[in-house]
């Protein structure tokens, strides 16, 4: 290829920076839009600490490759990629899954989004009941007493 | 990655422990799109904020667009020849649901077992019944074509055979004979090329009621007389692949008690099997401890099912296709719409709709209920 691979930095609001490719960036709308219209070579993230912005890069990253791979198209890409998607996912704590939501809100970053999404629905569906999703996901109840008592008498077959 | 030099800005921190409350509405209801329906009553009592979440219509309209549409079709042979078949389509009008008749071909590999899979497409594996055969046919609900895809390399006899869905992949096994050792055969309907073979199993499956083996969590369970076994392609070399279970029911007291009745239709609602036995009624199967569990009903509506033709999953909720009394000549097809609620170890079903959809001839019988996805 005669075009050299442009790169681009960003800059995470803890001052971390990460070196990317162009194809890098353009999985998030908003970095594109950012790119085109400001053509600094540094681009800052206020919004974003160094420890949430390596996992998107690494989000990204993986998913750029797999886009120019799969031009040919072989469904084993696809099927690696859901594998680690799901490894991604596996090794992450609530709080991180939280902080790449919003990292991914804010970036415009679609399938990541969606992916920490289904993720918290497992965590919520893998609960046992309300109290371990209040607990699982830090959840305080506003619930009064006697609201959650009939709450409770409504439903004996889930409580008995 | 490194570290500039300029001064740290103001450090953006987070307290340890983030709530899920601590994101907007509008995601949140992401969250809860990914949420099965049966789940929804256990999360609304998480909280009130919660609550409104779950049963705002912002979820009801993110669920429809976001998450996969099917329709529901069903089919009745005629004159138990096994040659003419005819279709139809559950449908919602403002006065309840009706089956409506709907001009597939008739084809005779519609007496064959049947798989649905992918976009709009019904596979027929196995050829008519009655004799072995390696023919597989596809059905395209929306071009109403049959085709007939690639054979399989051992013949079967369709009703004898256990086929599932893994991966988006066709499973198919047994089909030479009560426990015979047979070929597992795979095929997938992306590429559409050949069947794979892919290790050999014994596999009880006997040919006295309709299709009893569904997918459940990538697995296909073979719901049979006296046992379920599991099928799982994931097990690794020196693991068996096909796992049985002796069929055990927890009862009122939350013992363990063997049962040998037999399973006339079985489905998968949100990933979880549902199976209807003569004796013991409406049943799922409890993955974690192997063990079938009732349906649990809730005070005064009682989840009366004594007899079931067909059942299928239909948007989240479990529907059920039975016969009533014979008016002369003609059978009314009652349908039940079953809404389910899942708090732990129960499940909880309750009747949302039932009625007649459809009257038809007394020598049609009922051969399929199948959720295609759109």
């Amino acid at each position: 290829m005669e075009n050299e691979k442009k790169m681009i930095t960003l800059k995470s609001s803890d001052d971390v920076t990460f070196e990317v490719e162009e194809a890098v960036v353009l999985e998030s709308q908003f970095l594109s839009h950012l790119v085109q219209d400001c053509p600094a070579p540094e681009h800052k993230i206020k919004e974003v600490t160094g420890k949430i912005l390596s996992k998107v890069v690494e989000y990204c990253e993986k998913h750029v490759v797999v886009v120019v791979d799969g031009g040919d198209s072989s469904s084993s890409s696809g099927d690696d990629l859901k594998k680690w998607d799901d490894k991604f996912i596996k090794e992450m704590d609530l709080s991180t899954v939280y902080d790449l939501i919003a990292a991914a809100n804010y970036l415009n970053i679609q399938a990541l989004l969606d992916l920490m999404c289904q993720r918290v629905a497992d965590v919520i569906t893998a609960c046992k009941d309300h109290k371990e999703i209040r607990e699982t996901l830090g959840i305080v109840s506003d619930y009064t007493a006697e609201e959650e008592a009939e709450v409770l008498k409504e439903n004996e077959w889930a409580f008995d | 990655m490194s570290n500039s030099n300029e001064p740290p800005e103001k450090q953006t921190t987070h307290s340890p422990q983030l709530s899920l409350s601590s994101l907007p509405d509008d995601i949140i209801l992401k969250c809860l799109v990914g949420v099965p329906r049966m789940y929804h009553l256990n999360v609304s009592w998480v909280s009130k904020h919660l609550r409104s979440l779950v049963r705002s219509p912002v979820l009801t309209v993110l669920r429809s667009t976001l998450l996969p549409k099917s329709s529901l079709h069903v089919c009745f042979e005629e004159n138990n020849k096994h040659t003419t078949y005819h279709w139809f389509t559950l449908n919602e009008t403002e006065y309840g649901f009706v089956l409506n008749p709907t001009p597939f071909p008739s084809h005779p590999s519609h007496g064959s077992s049947t798989v649905a899979v992918g976009s709009s497409k019904i596979f027929f594996i196995c050829g008519p019944r009655g004799k072995p055969s390696t023919d597989l046919w596809i059905l395209d609900t929306r071009s109403r074509n049959m085709i007939k895809g690639p054979s399989m390399s051992v013949p079967r006899v369709a009703h004898e055979a256990a086929v599932g869905v893994i991966d988006g992949k066709i499973h198919v096994m047994g089909g030479r004979g009560f426990n015979e050792e047979t070929q597992v055969e795979v095929f997938d309907p992306n590429l559409e090329t050949n069947w794979e073979l892919a290790g050999v199993e014994k596999v009880r499956k006997s040919s006295f009621f309709s299709q009893t083996s569904v997918s459940v969590e990538g697995k296909v369970y073979m719901v049979e007389y006296e046992e379920t076994s599991v099928y799982n392609p994931r097990k690794g070399e020196g693991e068996p692949r096909m796992v049985r279970f002796v069929s055990e029911m927890i009862t009122e007291g939350g013992r363990k008690n063997k049962f040998t009745g037999m399973a006339h239709s079985v489905c998968v609602v949100e990933d979880v099997l549902f199976a209807f036995f003569k004796e013991k009624g409406l049943m799922w199967f409890d993955t974690k401890l192997n063990v079938w569990r009732r349906l649990l009903v809730r005070d005064g509506k009682q989840l009366v099912i004594s007899s079931v033709k067909g059942m299928s999953e239909y948007d989240g909720r479990l529907v059920v296709f039975n016969y009533r009394t014979p008016t002369k000549a003609l059978w009314d097809v009652q349908c039940i719409l079953v809404s389910l609620d899942r708090v732990g170890e129960k499940i909880c079903g309750t009747i949302d709709w039932s009625g007649v959809v459809a009257t038809v001839p007394f020598l049609f019988s009922f051969q399929h209920c199948l959720a295609v996805p759109k």
